[in-house]
C-alpha cells in the first residue's frame, strides 16, 4: 500500500528536472511577453502615461476609465462594433450552414470547392481590403452594378454613410463564411451515417431528416460557430481599418461610422500616444468580450439541460 | 417495386445534388470573382480600362509588374515575411510542444496552476497587449529590427493547449516501453513521444503560420522603415499610401504579394482543413 505514493513521489522527482527543461523556456517567454505586459497595461490604465513624455506619468486612479467611457467616440465605437456583430454573425452562420450542407452532399469536386471557399480566409486581410476598395471604389465594378440595379449613388462606398459600414460587414462575411462552413462540414461528418439509414428505413423524407436529425445534432457546431463569430466580431480591426484609411483618411472614416472598439484602442495608442486611455479602453473591450463569453456559457448550459 | 422506389429515390437525390452544385457554383463565383478581377486589372496598362473588358491587346502588358519589381521593395518584404514567419513557427513548435508534453505526461509540482495560466492567457485578447508590447520593444531598442518582429511572438498558449490535448491521448504503454528500454523522461519525450506526434505538430505549424503570415497590427507599429516591412505592411503601404490612385499598379502589388502564398495554401488545404477539424473536435 505504501509503495504507491512512494513510487509516485519518485516519479515526481524523476520528472522534475525534465519538466523544468521542457516548461522553462515557454514559461520564461510567457512571463516576459504576456504576463508582464498585462501587468504593465494594468498600470498604464490607472495612469496618464503617454509615449510622448514617458517619465511624467502619474497615478490617476479610475480617471482613464471614466474618461474613455464618457468619450462619445468610444461609445460610438462600441455601438458600431455591436451593430457589426449583430449583422455579420447571423448572416455568416446561416450562409455557413447552407454551404456546409451543400459541401456534405454527395458531390464531385468537394475538395476543390472547399479550397475555393477557404481562399478569402487565408488571404491577408490587407490584400482583401485593397481589392474591395477597388471593386467598391468610385468607378468600381460593384459600385456601378449596384448603381444601375438599385439606384445607389455612383460614389465610392467607403466615402459615404451608410455604405461604408455595409462594405465592412460585406467584406467580413465574405472573408469568414468559408472558414465557418468548413467547421459546419466537420460537424456534419461527425453525425453517424446509420442514423440516416434508420430514418430511410422508416421512410423519412429529405425535410424530415434535415429538421429531425441534421439540425438538432448540428446544434453544438452552430453554437461554436456563433461564439467564434461573436469573439472575432467584437475584436474586428483589420477589415474596417484597411477599408476606412485609404488615401490617408482617419481610421473609422467617414465620420467615425466604421470605427470599432479595437480601432479606438489602436488609434489612441499609436496615433495620439494616449497609452493610459488606450489601456483602459482595451480592458473595457476585454470585459465586454468576457460578458459575452459568460452569456454563451450560460446559454450552452441551458441548451444542455433542455436536451 | 423495390427498384422503382429506389430509382425515384436516387432521382430525387440527384435533384438535390443539382441544387448543391448550383448553390456551391454561385457561391464560388462570388468568392473567386474579386480575385479574377484583381489578376485581370494588374495586366491593364491604363487605370481607365480596369473596369471594362478591352479587346485591343495593346492595352495589356507587364508594365506594372516590371515597375514594382524594379522600383519597390517587394522582394525584400517577401524575404522579411519568410524569415520572420519561419523563425516564429520554429520557436512555437519547439517551446509549445515541449510545454504541452510536460503538461500532459509529466507530474511535477505546480502543473495544475501552470495549465490554469495557459488557459487564462489563451483568453487575453491581443489588443490588451498592443501598448505594453510596443513600449517594451521600444525600450529594448528593437523597433525596426527582426528581434522586435519575432521574439515577442515565439510562444502561443493555444499551441500549448493543442499539444497537451494531443499528447494526453497517447497510450501509457508507449511511455512504459521506453522506460523499460532505459530512457529517462527527456528520452521518452524525444525518442517515443515526438516521433509519434507528427499530426499534432503539423496542425500547430499550420495555425501558427497562418496567424503570423497575414498579421498586420503588430508589425504595422513595430517597423517604420520600408526595408523592414513584412508583406502585409508592404501591401498596405503600396495600396493605401504609395499608389492610392493607381488601381492597376495596386492590384499588381496585391498579386505579387498574395498569389504565391495562396498557391501554397491551395496545396496544403487538405492538411489545413484536417488540422482545423481535428483541433475543434479535440
Amino acid at each position: 500500500m505504501a509503495a504507491v505514493p512512494r513510487s509516485r513521489r519518485r516519479a515526481r522527482r524523476r520528472d522534475l528536472g525534465a519538466a523544468a527543461l521542457l516548461v522553462g523556456p515557454f514559461l520564461a517567454l510567457l512571463g516576459v511577453f504576456t504576463v508582464y505586459p498585462m501587468v504593465r497595461s494594468t498600470l498604464y490604465s490607472f495612469s496618464d502615461f503617454s509615449a510622448l513624455r514617458p517619465s511624467a506619468a502619474q497615478w490617476v486612479g479610475l480617471e482613464q476609465f471614466r474618461k474613455v467611457l464618457s468619450d462619445p467616440t468610444f461609445r460610438r465605437a462600441i455601438a458600431n462594433t455591436i451593430l457589426l456583430m449583430v449583422i455579420t454573425v447571423p448572416t455568416q452562420t446561416f450562409l455557413a450552414v447552407l454551404v456546409g450542407n451543400a459541401l456534405n452532399a454527395r458531390i464531385r469536386l468537394r475538395s476543390f470547392f472547399r479550397a475555393v471557399y477557404f481562399l478569402p480566409y487565408v488571404t491577408a486581410p490587407v490584400a482583401v481590403g485593397a481589392i474591395m476598395l477597388s471593386l467598391f471604389g468610385p468607378n468600381g465594378i460593384v459600385t456601378s452594378l449596384v448603381h444601375t440595379l438599385a439606384g445607389t449613388p455612383q460614389t465610392a462606398w467607403y466615402a459615404i454613410t451608410p455604405q461604408a459600414f455595409a462594405l465592412v460587414a460585406i467584406v467580413m462575411v465574405w472573408t469568414q463564411t468559408g472558414f465557418f462552413a468548413v467547421i459546419v462540414l466537420a460537424g456534419l461528418q461527425s453525425i453517424p451515417g446509420d442514423i440516416y439509414e434508420a430514418a430511410d428505413l422508416d421512410g423519412a423524407g429529405w425535410w424530415t431528416k434535415l429538421t429531425r436529425i441534421t439540425l438538432p445534432l448540428l446544434r453544438p457546431t452552430v453554437l461554436l460557430v456563433l461564439v467564434m463569430g461573436v469573439i472575432v466580431g467584437l475584436q474586428a480591426f483589420d477589415q474596417p481599418y484597411v477599408l476606412s484609411t485609404t488615401g490617408g483618411a482617419l481610421p473609422g472614416s467617414p465620420d467615425g461610422s466604421t470605427l470599432t472598439m479595437v480601432m479606438y484602442v489602436y488609434t489612441q495608442s499609436f496615433r495620439y500616444f494616449h497609452m493610459g486611455e488606450a489601456s483602459a479602453a482595451a480592458y473595457v473591450v476585454m470585459a465586454i468580450i468576457l460578458v459575452f463569453a459568460l452569456l454563451q456559457g450560460a446559454l450552452q448550459r441551458r441548451a444542455g439541460e433542455t436536451r | 417495386m423495390m427498384t422503382a422506389a429506389k430509382t425515384a429515390h436516387s432521382a430525387r437525390g440527384q435533384l438535390r445534388n443539382l441544387g448543391a452544385y448550383v448553390g456551391l457554383g454561385v457561391g464560388a463565383i462570388i468568392v473567386v470573382a474579386p480575385f479574377v478581377w484583381t489578376v485581370y486589372a494588374s495586366f491593364v496598362k491604363s487605370d481607365l480600362d480596369v473596369n471594362s473588358l478591352n479587346l485591343v491587346l495593346g492595352r495589356y502588358g507587364l508594365t506594372h509588374y516590371s515597375e514594382l519589381l524594379t522600383g519597390s521593395l517587394i522582394g525584400r518584404w517577401w524575404l522579411n515575411s519568410l524569415l520572420v514567419t519561419a523563425l516564429i513557427v520554429a520557436g512555437n513548435l519547439v517551446f509549445n510542444t515541449a510545454a504541452g508534453y510536460a503538461l500532459a505526461r509529466l507530474s511535477f509540482p505546480g502543473r495544475g496552476a501552470l495549465f490554469g495560466l495557459v488557459l487564462a492567457t489563451m483568453m487575453i485578447p491581443s489588443q490588451v497587449l498592443f501598448v505594453p508590447i510596443y513600449t517594451m520593444v521600444v525600450s529594448l531598442g528593437w523597433l525596426n529590427s527582426y528581434a522586435g518582429l519575432i521574439v515577442p511572438f515565439l510562444i502561443n498558449p493555444f499551441g500549448v493547449f493543442l499539444m497537451r490535448q494531443h499528447f494526453i491521448g497517447f497510450p501509457q504503454e508507449l511511455d512504459d516501453a521506453g522506460r523499460i528500454d532505459g530512457l529517462g523522461s527527456l528520452g521518452v519525450f524525444r525518442h517515443v513521444a515526438l516521433p509519434n506526434a507528427g499530426a499534432g505538430i503539423a496542425a500547430q505549424a499550420i495555425f501558427i503560420f497562418v496567424w503570423n503570415w497575414n498579421t498586420f497590427v503588430f508589425p504595422s507599429v513595430l517597423v517604420t522603415r520600408p526595408e523592414m516591412f513584412t508583406l502585409p505592411v508592404g501591401i498596405y503601404q503600396l495600396t493605401h499610401t504609395a499608389f492610392t490612385n493607381h488601381v492597376a499598379l495596386s492590384m499588381a502589388g496585391v498579386v505579387l504579394t498574395t498569389v504565391p502564398s495562396l498557391l501554397i495554401f491551395a496545396l496544403l488545404q487538405r492538411r489545413f482543413v484536417h488540422a482545423l477539424t481535428g483541433a475543434i473536435k479535440g
